[in-house]
């Protein structure tokens, strides 16, 4: 009798406030509004929204449906949405009022990111309701954190006087992001034009790994993890070719990362600190945070380096130690890297781990992933101290100029 | 890349040595190159992709070895001039973290060419061949190289 045609969650695209943000799938693919649509999405995976925490706030959150009713009769009808997992479809008698009860404290405890569509009368004319806003309840946006989310919702109308009816359940994957996608992100154009509107293909790997984050920071420090751990099973650290760029050469080829994150060659086995600092900032900056690709180097000087687990290495040593073309030194090193990429910002590398002890000259080595760590000056101990020897740490210099956020392709 | 960075990148690789010179005359280049996959004996055309929107034009091409799961890259950088071949050739080992890539002058490939036997950096006319590993694998690429250097010289010769 009344049905759901479609289903819209970033119904405003010129703002991230009240609903949700403007995304696409891939550098090729577009990410049609509605989101869900009837007869086309099925799985969660085939309705997909990703929303900004810090622009939701404390705002109401409301999403945009058209439905359909096939009974000329009917002229309104009241229309709303449960959790489809803390309010599936209630037993009879006494226990009834038990499970309404449990499913209370449940809603509150672990209830979905976006909550219930709260019900509201729906006209129809001619058999069609047009675009009806939806404001939801028991959203948990204010407070939620980084992750890929699963929204089930039961769908009810109602006639007057009448008890609800179940007509539809739909599934959709909510992303949560600590705030709108940061450059090369971009919101604007909303276009099909504009490959760099937030990809939905990297979010699926940013929210894993930034999971449970709930501030930039620590959705930093995920995706740099999630990256250091890509290795040695995905990609490793190019000693064979003298650490040369193969994702991020003129360029971010996200379209090729992706496709190895998904098993397939992509730009092949090896990767170097440059495609690195780019895979952590782009994908970081895709749940909000505020990170560029920077360089370290001294134009006269390669600088020397001390013991190190580089991505997919379980041995000690500088990087590349013993091959052909290396002599424990680089000639440059790229990070992800805060603010204006100096000594005084922070660094995530998500292309080796350091020692992380007294001494990071020598055994015994304790292994420390920078994330959030000062890049510092020479006898700090902070994170120039921990890459470069000694004597290299003089050549080891921020270089701002180099600062960039490479776009994606 | 800063000029001062690019100054003392052109110092360390000796630049002057080798800047504006070509085997052949300087009004011959290779434009629009393409390859068909019959270029490599011993190998499958896994990948072609072609981008004209960076700078300079690219031909990026991925190899496997018949009968194993080793890939090779080919990246075939169109610059206008051997001028600027050259000069993409100092941003081009700017993209390198060893401080050890150096200038090969034990094998004849191209105008210029840096590397080891994993990795090939050369320049030819006008254009600028990277080839290296996508994956691991112990054979060397410099004969590989040497193959797409002798592609490049039919075409210039053919004019």
């Amino acid at each position: 009798m009344v049905q759901l045609d479609t289903i819209a969650f970033n119904h405003d695209s010129s703002a991230a406030t009240h609903d949700a943000i403007n995304l696409r799938k891939n550098a090729s693919t577009w990410l049609p509004v509605p989101e869900w649509q009837r007869g086309v999405s099925v799985l969660a995976e085939d309705s997909m929204a990703a929303y900004a925490v810090a622009q939701i706030g404390s705002n109401p959150v409301s999403i945009r449906a058209t439905l359909s009713c096939t009974n000329p009769a009917i002229h309104h009808a009241w229309v709303r949405a449960l959790d489809a997992v803390v309010d599936p479809p209630p037993p009879a008698g006494c226990l009834g009022w038990l499970v309404w009860l449990i499913r209370a404290i449940v809603r509150a405890l672990v209830g979905n990111v976006l909550g219930e569509v709260r019900a509201r009368k729906v006209t129809f004319t001619a058999g069609q309701s047009g675009p009806v806003v939806f404001d939801l309840a028991y959203t948990k946006l204010a407070h939620a954190p980084v992750g890929p989310h699963t929204t089930k919702w039961r769908w009810q109308y109602r006639l007057h006087k009448g008890s609800w009816v179940d007509f539809e359940q739909t599934e959709h994957r909510i992303f949560v992001l600590v705030d709108v996608p940061t450059a090369p992100w971009q919101q604007t154009p909303y276009q099909q034009s504009n490959t760099q509107l937030p990809w939905t293909d990297v979010l699926k790997y940013s929210c894993q790994w930034g999971l449970g984050a709930t501030t930039r920071e620590a959705a930093a420090a995920g995706v740099t993890r999630g990256v250091y751990q890509l290795g040695p099973g995905v990609v490793t650290y190019d000693c064979p070719g003298g650490g040369s760029s193969h994702y991020s050469w003129g360029g971010f080829d996200c379209t090729a990362f992706i496709e190895r994150l998904q098993g397939g060659l992509g730009n092949g086995y090896y990767v170097n600190c440059s495609d690195c600092a780019t895979f952590v900032s782009t994908f970081a900056n895709s749940l909000g945070c505020d990170l560029w690709q920077s360089r370290m180097s001294d134009s006269f000087s390669s600088f020397g380096l001390n013991p190190m687990l580089g991505i997919g290495s379980t041995t000690w040593e500088p990087c590349c130690h013993g091959e052909p073309g290396w002599g424990d030194a680089f000639s440059y090193h790229e990070v992800a890297w805060t603010a204006g990429c100096t000594a005084s910002d922070r660094v995530y590398d998500g292309c080796l781990q350091v020692d992380g002890d007294a001494d990071p000259t020598g055994p015994p080595h304790t292994a420390l992933l920078p994330t959030d760590m000062v890049f510092g000056n020479t006898g700090d101990g902070l994170y120039r101290d921990r890459l470069a020897t000694p004597s290299g740490r003089p050549h080891c210099n921020p270089q701002p100029s180099t600062r960039q956020r490479r776009p994606v392709s | 890349m800063q000029a001062a960075e690019r100054d003392a990148l052109k110092e360390r690789h000796r630049f002057r040595e080798w800047a504006g010179k070509s085997s052949l005359p300087a009004d011959r280049s290779v434009q629009g190159l393409s390859l068909t996959g019959e270029e490599l004996p011993g190998f499958r055309l896994d990948r072609l992709d072609r981008r004209a929107d960076t700078q300079p034009p690219r031909l990026t091409s991925f190899w496997r070895r018949t009968g194993t799961q080793a890939v090779v890259r080919v990246d075939i950088f169109e610059c206008v001039s051997v001028t600027d071949a050259h000069e993409y050739l100092i941003d081009a080992l700017n993209e390198f973290e060893s401080a050890a890539i150096l200038r090969r002058t034990d094998v004849a490939i191209g105008d210029v060419a840096f590397g080891s036997d994993s990795v090939v950096l050369f320049a030819r006319s006008n254009l600028v061949v990277l080839v290296r590993k996508a994956t691991p694998q112990t054979e060397a690429v410099v004969s590989i190289a040497q193959t797409i250097d002798a592609l490049i010289l039919g075409r210039l010769k053919a004019g």
